[in-house]
């Protein structure tokens, strides 16, 4: 995700007038609680020269406080990210952790209000080159409201839960000139527990990461038949498999001589990462 | 998909990125400091009114009562638990996420302790369990273990819903039960 600024990202005051002024842009949403919550952006990919930040807003309807914190996780072969307790983090994983400075971690915001949340990555100066990621959680806490019923009277039992709800996202140092080489093998379409399923193994060598969508197309069309996006292969895998539902008419339009890609999002350029060309009964 | 937008030297660059102007566009190009960058955002809100309620229950012994939220249907068979009112499955949104990307959902594994307003911890009457939280999403089955996992509509946006298993000693005095629960978004 190079980007190039003229200036470094930087919180203004002005900046957030703007942002409040295009949140009214926004469609309204019916949904609105207290806790609600919008992150921007959804990654982050951090050079450990430069900071960034991440937008936290609260577009609730009450005030509410988010507390923020890092967490590790690990993906596994089939794409599942799975939580890693501190205490088992690996070397890497406690380097990352370690390397990263954020602030504020506890924010209270008043109904329609964004704030920045600054990041930066202070690797070490004998770090291995590579590349170090956590995964960033913004999460409200309720509200301790004071319990105002009394007990009811009667036999009965009635329940108050309140859900803490929120988001995670990666946040990616690369530390170091990283490089990564993916190749698509066998590319099928099975017949899953929910119906069609199109499954694709991946392979990933290198250093860094890939982050993108996975188009298939025809040979000379443009048009995607099927597309995937967002589709992460983290370093710690040399081998993902990615697998999709399919509707029956995609399924059936999976066949015959198809070409699958794998490229950057289109606001990372949209470079081919890999592609490969097949013939699918 | 709805794109959350960021500026920094704010008016010539709204001008500018709106097409408004052709003199602000002029000023923009020849000033060096300023930019506008799109960023990718995710939303995640709880529908209004919505909470995850099992309604009332008179209880004269051990069960458990059940909201599945696939079928949004509450099981109460048990003979020493009487369920009464109406139920309510937790119901989250998510947009302006990225189109056409899974996003796991992560529901709180452990149990939740209930406790009875009023109540005194660690006394078993006044204190009941949540657990096996699920959800309408899809369930992927995984030798990692079992996940729920949404796939972002073609403009970012999905839904899910969240019940449970609320298990009874048949010791739980009357009153109202409270406790939290949490889930998450997973972004890779």
């Amino acid at each position: 995700m190079a980007k190039k600024f003229t200036r470094p990202i930087r919180a203004t005051l002005a900046a957030f007038a703007a942002l409040a002024a295009f949140g009214s842009l926004l469609p309204a949403s019916p949904a609105s609680a207290q806790g609600d919550l919008l992150v921007a952006p959804t990654r982050i990919i951090l050079d450990g020269r430069r900071g960034a930040e991440v937008i936290l807003s609260n577009i609730g309807s009450e005030e509410a406080t988010y507390r923020i914190g890092l967490e590790l996780r690990r993906m596994t072969s089939t794409g599942q990210l799975i939580d890693v307790e501190t205490e088992a983090a690996n070397e890497l994983e406690q380097a990352a952790l370690s390397m990263i400075r954020y602030a504020p971690r506890r924010i209270t915001l008043p109904p329609g209000q964004p704030q920045a949340v600054r990041i930066a990555a202070r690797p070490g100066a004998d770090l291995p080159d590579g590349e170090y990621r956590v995964h960033m959680s913004f999460r409200a806490i309720p509200n301790p409201r004071p319990v105002t019923e009394t007990p009811e009277e009667g036999e009965g039992i009635s329940i108050k839960l309140v859900p803490i709800y929120g988001v995670t996202i990666p946040i990616i140092v690369r530390h170091g000139r990283l490089q990564a080489t993916v190749a698509i093998h066998d590319p099928k379409v099975v017949a899953g527990q929910r119906g069609p399923e199109l499954q694709i193994a991946m392979s990933r060598s290198g250093a860094s990461s890939t982050y993108g969508e996975l188009r298939v197309t025809r040979p000379g069309s443009d048009e995607p038949i099927f597309m995937a996006r967002g589709i992460a292969i983290y370093s710690e895998l040399a081998e993902r498999t990615v697998q999709f539902d399919l509707t029956p008419e995609q399924a059936a339009a999976l066949k015959g001589q198809l070409r699958f890609e794998y490229r950057d999002m289109p606001e990372a350029g949209g470079a081919l990462i890999a592609a490969v060309e097949t013939v699918l009964g | 998909m709805k794109k959350f937008l960021r500026f920094g030297a704010a008016s010539a660059v709204v001008a500018a990125s709106l097409g408004m102007s052709s003199v602000a566009q002029a000023q923009d190009s020849a000033s060096a400091d300023a930019f506008a960058e799109i960023l990718t955002a995710l939303q995640l809100e709880l529908d209004t009114g919505s909470k995850l309620d099992f309604g009332a229950m008179v209880v004269s012994g051990a069960g458990v009562v059940s909201l599945d939220a696939a079928t949004g249907t509450l099981d109460c068979t048990d003979v020493d638990i009487v369920c009464s009112g109406t139920t309510e499955l937790a119901a989250f949104s998510i947009t302006a996420g990225t189109a056409s990307k899974d996003v796991k959902i992560n529901l709180q594994s452990t149990n939740v302790i209930l406790r009875r307003a009023g109540g005194t911890v660690g006394t078993a009457a006044d204190e009941l369990v949540l657990s096996n939280l699920n959800s309408d999403a899809t369930l992927v089955t995984d030798l990692a273990g079992d996940y729920y996992e949404v796939t972002l509509s073609g403009t970012g946006t999905s839904a899910f819903e969240v019940g449970g298993d609320l298990t009874f000693d048949g010791s739980e005095v009357a009153g109202i039960y409270t406790g939290t629960f949490s889930v998450s978004v997973e972004y890779s």
